[in-house]
């Protein structure tokens, strides 16, 4: 009997023959008898209890309900490939021969009876016939349409201002949005905050910094005659935002979603001498309120964009940082795999910060949860794997994947850390690096074809009689030698560099691969060119698939017109993608983010993850409202912050402590009908970060320097790890114990090691994006506020401040003059009572001592650790 | 054992290997190197140890030695991480904070979980770190790689100022916190606050109590081979690690010495051997002795093992294959050896253990299912062991 091979996939019967057709497939009575007798009811017993759409719990991904998922299998590869006994899984996993992938497992009845195994070969080599029709299945975890039409996915809308019952109390449109909401509860918002809380609350949102007591008094004392302010609140917002500080505050809030940090972390810590120039980049950037899509558009493709001078080119350039800066497993023994997580690490860097979606989830296989298909992921792979880091470590024993930096004209006069070489030293160590370089090389050309000492011809040159181990030796002292000279001139001055990025060429130069065997350095990672990258099945480069052309994902970037260039990495078409205002989630997530820095928490809670998995927006329409008036007013964060902190929902109090007037809300309630105040009937209280922290106890002690300052401690070290036994640039204690009078946003910034006081109060982990700090409140920061030498300083500074400037030293004033520099206001009646006991308490000790105790404890409040 | 010790000449008796020393090994242009220290059978159960570890070896009857021990990458940093964070390629919660995360806390004056001298490389700090769980989970860390614990303190816990001032200035604090909550607004906050100095200036107390080796006798700092010059270091950590247990600390880690013996194993191995040998079964002897072994897992183990061939003329190089370690008390079956390697110790055949099962079973013993003990980040659940992973039943007593 000849089977017929049917194309069509439906089931037909051809008349006499009696051939069976299913799908593509066509086999024999004989055939499916066999199958039905022999090898179905043992799947069904052995194997669908694990792997089938019923399974509890799928295992390995592998599904052997239906011959196309027996055929395609599961994370290991084909079960069942037809005719071929050795590459089907199956059969080797029933053989039983390999412990780690015997089947079925020992507590499910172990090894089948050899003559089983015997069937399922002779079933396998007949060409595995099987007429189990349908589509591998898993019941879904996720719904496709309903990711699809998931809310941030959906085009910004600009929804119309509603207009609330009450028409007296809201101020701006923010404002109409809020109480709206609240107006379908029994809510109401509370009463506005007290002038000096609302000044430290804006002084600190803005700038990070307490207002002077100068503006305190000036900001709270009504004048009698006008019954106003001496100044308005318009006035300090508008001074507060033209302010330098303002970018020095809102750069660090880019900074943790950028993952900023000066060295590399993960296996071997290795310092970035030059990130720091991206931290002064952003803080420019915020300074000048550039507008946010050029500032995305600058960060992913500055490279690529036109430019009007070597001096914006450099700008542009050390805004690609931002690809670099990440954190890298530089130990990583396989260069293709260092390149392919280098790769994603920039997808999920990328996606996160600018549109906060996970798009590195589909890495191995397609996103679990939103509309991101492993294709989609590899398209952008492609992009990446285009683009040549340059982050800048020298290689090393443990560095094994180096990267050079970019090098920019001295004519630039870039700003250049303090740090020299003696030039005789320079000279002394460049000859002696040739010197190991000519042997090293002349050793590999005499080793060429697998020779080894002994072997080699002649056998009299001056390298003929080194192992194996010297010869690796010269190349780790080469690589030692080209680090320590590397970033000098010959005179000693160091050479202006950056970290950032650059398309990779189209072609390669053809003696790059001989030089690379020449000079000894490591094999290629394959990916050299501008290039689209291949599907790796699991997300294991060992199993590569097709070639996936480069792209945007598909279904995020339906309504978007664009080309990918054959000449370029596609890099400038995704950030124009990014910063295009038609893109659903950029300006949503840039305007939750400023809000979550306002507020303490954002529109939409899941400040990083706008996905499905992410939380709903709590007023969706306010959300876009902002979103398309931010896109409107240039995408200036400026006028953003502006419109929010001259809301009066913004000014609102945290309590209703404050005169309670029958319209007004009252907190008891709202805490009751909405714990979470995501109404936002009053202000939350929020903790003030570790910068804050610690720049307002040098800002009340005195000792505050504003001036910028270049690079920082990490920057000055220059090339090499971060601790370590043989050699390092720069000890972690060195890090930990870091400190200096200016702002906190120049402490260095390692990954694996934090300034204590950065530390202690929760900064951001720099190993990944992240646009909410989590809070906490624990004893390591009470012991750090009781016993640190640095809270000791100020509190002595400040105490010694105090009773000069009050020479008196009438206890009263310096109460109030403590308070104000400490806590933002004058004091309660009962706090000068208690402090005023303790000071008479102690009127045998020296002034300073007392008063230097008073300082601290007032900085050990809650009062002054939080934002009312 | 930060460096990886050689499990040939430890707990994996080859007697094989030591017959066909100097024969070709497995990497060309290697010899196999047996070892040059007897091994021998102890205690009613007949673990082989070898004579590296004589004081140990009493204490066979009370360890169960994995000898199928694997992991991924023969290199130290990638390797560390694994074992202590099960992802050397992404930044992941330890251990350590996974079971303080699980288990909580037994006593709120002294920290959950502490690193004693942890390395600043092979991953640094993120050995120890909670990742994504909240900070309160990641390690305190006391001292640093290298250097002698007897100068080590916890950061800010030195007052600088008599109890009598402190508590006069935390009077202060405490009646202007008071005020604050009167005036309301941030009930939660000062309420933490308030709470945080109590139990700073508890721990004030506490730990240093804790961390005082002197409140000790001389019998059980002699156990512990506290004096000695070999074993002083690593004496002093063992005896701190009880006394943290002891005082309610959920989780220690002790990191010693450098283990990485590519040459001069000949005269390195036994010292490094001998620094440990006695403190470590001092510690066993004395929580056996105060009832505590039953309830405290204890576990001896580097990063991986080294190959049984020689590197140069006397030193081993890194092998991922195959390894052994020990553990003991906690639950764990006493007397046993699980899992065994080819005849000359160069990968596991029987009994195969991977980090991800080693770690799974550790969270199994400590009374937590390592599928069950997650932690939602990213919109997603993670797990210790990511979606691997199974108890070793067989070494569960």
């Amino acid at each position: 009997m000849k089977p017929i091979r049917i194309i069509n996939r439906s089931l037909i019967v051809l008349g006499a023959a009696a051939s069976l057709a299913h799908g593509a497939e066509t086999f024999t009575r004989s055939q499916l008898d066999f199958f039905e007798s022999k090898i179905r009811p043992v799947l069904a017993d052995k194997c669908y209890a694990c792997h089938s759409s019923k399974a509890e719990k799928l295992k390995g991904n592998l599904l052997l309900d239906t011959r196309e998922g027996t055929r395609r299998g599961g994370d290991n590869g084909p079960a069942v490939v037809p005719g071929d006994l050795e590459k089907s899984l199956l059969i080797q996993a029933i053989r039983y021969h390999d412990p780690d992938t015997a089947m079925p497992p020992k507590n499910k009845g172990g090894k089948l009876p050899d003559s089983v195994i015997a069937d399922f070969e002779q079933w396998v080599r007949d060409g595995a016939p099987d007429p189990r029709e349908g589509e591998a299945k898993v019941a879904k975890l996720y719904d496709t349409e309903v990711a699809k039409n998931w809310w941030a996915y959906q085009p910004i809308t600009k929804p119309s201002v509603p207009q609330p019952k009450d028409q007296s109390w809201a101020q701006t449109e923010i404002d109409r949005f809020i109480l709206a909401k609240l107006e379908e509860t029994s809510l109401r918002p509370v009463a506005d905050a007290d002038a000096g809380t609302l000044l430290r609350r804006v002084c600190f949102d803005l700038t990070g910094l307490p207002p002077s007591p100068d503006t305190i008094e000036r900001f709270t004392n009504k004048s009698d005659r006008s019954h106003e302010f001496p100044l308005s609140y318009e006035a300090i917002v508008d001074d507060l935002l033209a302010s330098p500080e303002f970018g020095r505050r809102w750069a660090r809030h880019w900074l943790d979603v950028a993952r900023y940090a000066e060295t590399s972390g993960r296996d071997v810590n290795v310092v970035f001498p030059e990130a720091w120039r991206y931290r002064d980049y952003v803080i420019e950037a915020f300074q000048e309120d550039k507008p946010f899509d050029q500032l995305i558009r600058e960060q992913i493709a500055g490279d690529l964009l036109p430019d009007r001078s070597d001096e914006e080119r450099a700008k542009n350039l050390t805004a690609t940082g931002f690809l670099a800066l990440g954190p890298k497993s530089l130990n990583e023994t396989n260069p293709r795999q260092f390149a392919v997580d280098l790769a994603d690490e920039q997808i999920d860097a990328t996606s996160q910060a600018f549109m906060g979606v996970t798009i590195a989830c589909a890495r191995c296989h397609d996103h679990k949860f939103d509309p991101i298909s492993q294709r989609d992921y590899t398209a952008l792979a492609g992009i990446f794997l285009s683009t040549d880091t340059r982050f800048g470590t020298p290689g090393g024993v443990q560095a094994r994947n180096a990267a050079s930096l970019i090098t920019v004209p001295d004519s630039l006069n870039l700003p250049i850390v303090n740090r020299r070489m003696d030039p005789a030293v320079w000279r002394q160590k460049s000859n002696r690096l040739a010197s190991i370089e000519q042997q090293r090389d002349q050793a590999l050309r005499e080793r060429a074809g697998g020779k080894v000492r002994g072997e080699i011809e002649g056998g009299t040159s001056s390298t003929a009689r080194l192992t194996g181990f010297d010869i690796v030796r010269l190349i780790t002292n080469a690589k030692q030698i080209e680090m320590e000279i590397g970033a000098y001139h010959e005179d000693g001055s160091l050479i202006p560099k950056l970290m950032g990025a650059l398309d990779r060429p189209l072609t390669l130069p053809s003696d790059s691969r001989r030089r690379r065997q020449q000079s000894g350095s490591q094999k290629s990672s394959g990916f050299e060119i501008i290039a689209d990258s291949p599907l790796f099945t699991r997300g294991d480069i060992t199993k590569e698939g097709e070639k996936v052309p480069r792209g945007l994902p598909a279904f995020l970037a339906r309504d978007h017109d664009y080309r990918m260039p054959s000449t370029g990495s596609g890099r400038l078409e995704l950030a124009n993608w990014i910063a295009s205002p038609r893109n659903p989630l950029t300006a949503r997530v840039i305007v939750n983010r400023v809000w979550h820095w306002l507020f303490g928490r954002g529109l939409v809670t899941s400040v990083d993850n706008f996905g499905v998995t992410g939380a709903k927006p709590s007023h969706p329409e306010l959300l876009d409202f902002l979103a398309t008036r931010f896109v409107e007013q240039g995408w200036s964060i400026k006028k953003l912050v502006r419109e929010i902190v001259l809301s009066r929902t913004y000014q609102l109090s945290a309590s209703n402590a404050a005169e309670l007037k029958s319209e007004i809300g009252d907190l008891k309630s709202a805490q009751a009908i909405d714990p979470d105040n995501l109404l936002l009937s009053h202000a939350n209280v929020r903790p003030l970060d570790a910068e804050s922290m610690r720049d307002a106890m040098l800002a009340a002690s005195g000792s505050l320097d504003l001036k910028p300052q270049i690079g920082s401690i990490i920057a000055l070290a220059g090339d090499g790890p971060v601790g370590g036994e043989r050699y390092q640039a720069i000890s972690e204690t060195a890090i930990a114990k870091a400190t200096g009078n200016f702002r906190s946003i120049y402490l260095p910034v390692a990954r694996n090691v934090t300034p204590d006081v950065l530390a202690i109060f929760d900064f951001a982990d720099p190993s990944s994006v992240l646009g909410a700090r989590q809070p906490t409140i624990v004893p390591a920061q009470a012991l750090y506020l009781l016993n640190n030498e640095f809270v000791h300083e100020q509190s002595q500074k400040l105490a010694g401040r105090l009773l000069r400037d009050i020479p008196t030293a009438n206890t009263d004033a310096l109460i109030r003059a403590a308070t104000l520099a400490i806590l933002g206001r004058p004091p309660f009646a009962d706090e000068t009572k208690v402090i005023r006991d303790f000071v008479s308490r102690h009127s045998s000790a020296p002034m300073a001592d007392t008063w230097s105790r008073v300082c601290r404890n007032l900085f050990a409040t809650a009062d002054y650790r939080f934002l009312k | 054992m930060r460096g990886a010790p050689s499990h040939v000449d430890t707990l994996d008796f080859k007697p094989k290997l030591i017959a066909d020393t100097g024969k070709p090994g497995r990497r060309e242009g290697t010899r196999l190197l047996g070892s040059r220290w007897k091994f021998s059978q102890h205690g009613n159960s007949g673990l082989w140890i070898s004579s590296l570890l004589p004081e140990l070896a009493r204490h066979a009857d009370d360890l169960c030695i994995l000898n199928g021990m694997t992991t991924d990458l023969p290199a130290h940093p990638q390797a560390f991480l694994k074992m202590h964070t099960g992802s050397s390629q992404f930044v992941r919660p330890s251990l350590g904070a996974w079971a303080h995360y699980g288990l909580g806390s037994l006593n709120e004056n002294v920290p959950g979980f502490i690193t004693i001298t942890p390395p600043s490389g092979y991953g640094g700090a993120q050995n120890y770190g909670s990742a994504f769980l909240p900070a309160v989970h990641q390690a305190t860390r006391i001292g640093a790689d290298l250097l002698p614990i007897s100068k080590a303190e916890l950061p800010n816990l030195k007052p600088r100022q008599s109890a009598v001032e402190q508590r006069d200035d935390l009077d202060l604090i405490q009646s202007l916190n008071r005020s604050s909550l009167v005036r309301g607004g941030a009930t939660a906050q000062v309420e933490g606050v308030t709470e945080s100095f109590e139990l700073a200036y508890r721990m004030q107390q506490q730990m240093p109590a804790v961390m005082d080796l002197s409140k000790e006798n001389a019998a059980t700092q002699k156990l512990y081979g506290i004096g000695e010059a070999t074993t002083d270091d690593f004496g002093r950590k063992c005896l701190l690690a009880r006394r943290m247990v002891e005082a309610g600390v959920r989780f220690v880690e002790i990191t010693h010495g450098n283990w990485d013996h590519h040459f001069n194993l000949g005269n390195a191995l036994p010292e490094s051997c001998a620094s440990v040998d006695k403190p470590v079964a001092g510690l066993l002897a004395d929580l056996k002795s105060r009832g505590l072994l039953k309830d405290t897992l204890v576990i001896w183990s580097g990063e991986f093992g080294r190959t049984p061939h020689a590197e140069g003329a006397d030193g081993r190089d890194h092998n991922v294959a195959g390894f052994s370690l020990w553990m003991a008390g906690g639950g764990v079956k006493a007397g046993y050896t699980h899992g065994r390697t080819d005849d000359y110790g160069y990968e596991a055949v029987d009994g195969k253990v991977s980090i991800h099962d080693w770690q799974a079973t550790i969270l199994h013993l400590l009374g937590l299912d390592h599928e069950k003990l997650t932690y939602r980040h990213a919109g997603r659940d993670f797990r210790l062991t990511d979606i691997h992973g199974a108890v070793v039943r067989g070494i569960v007593g």
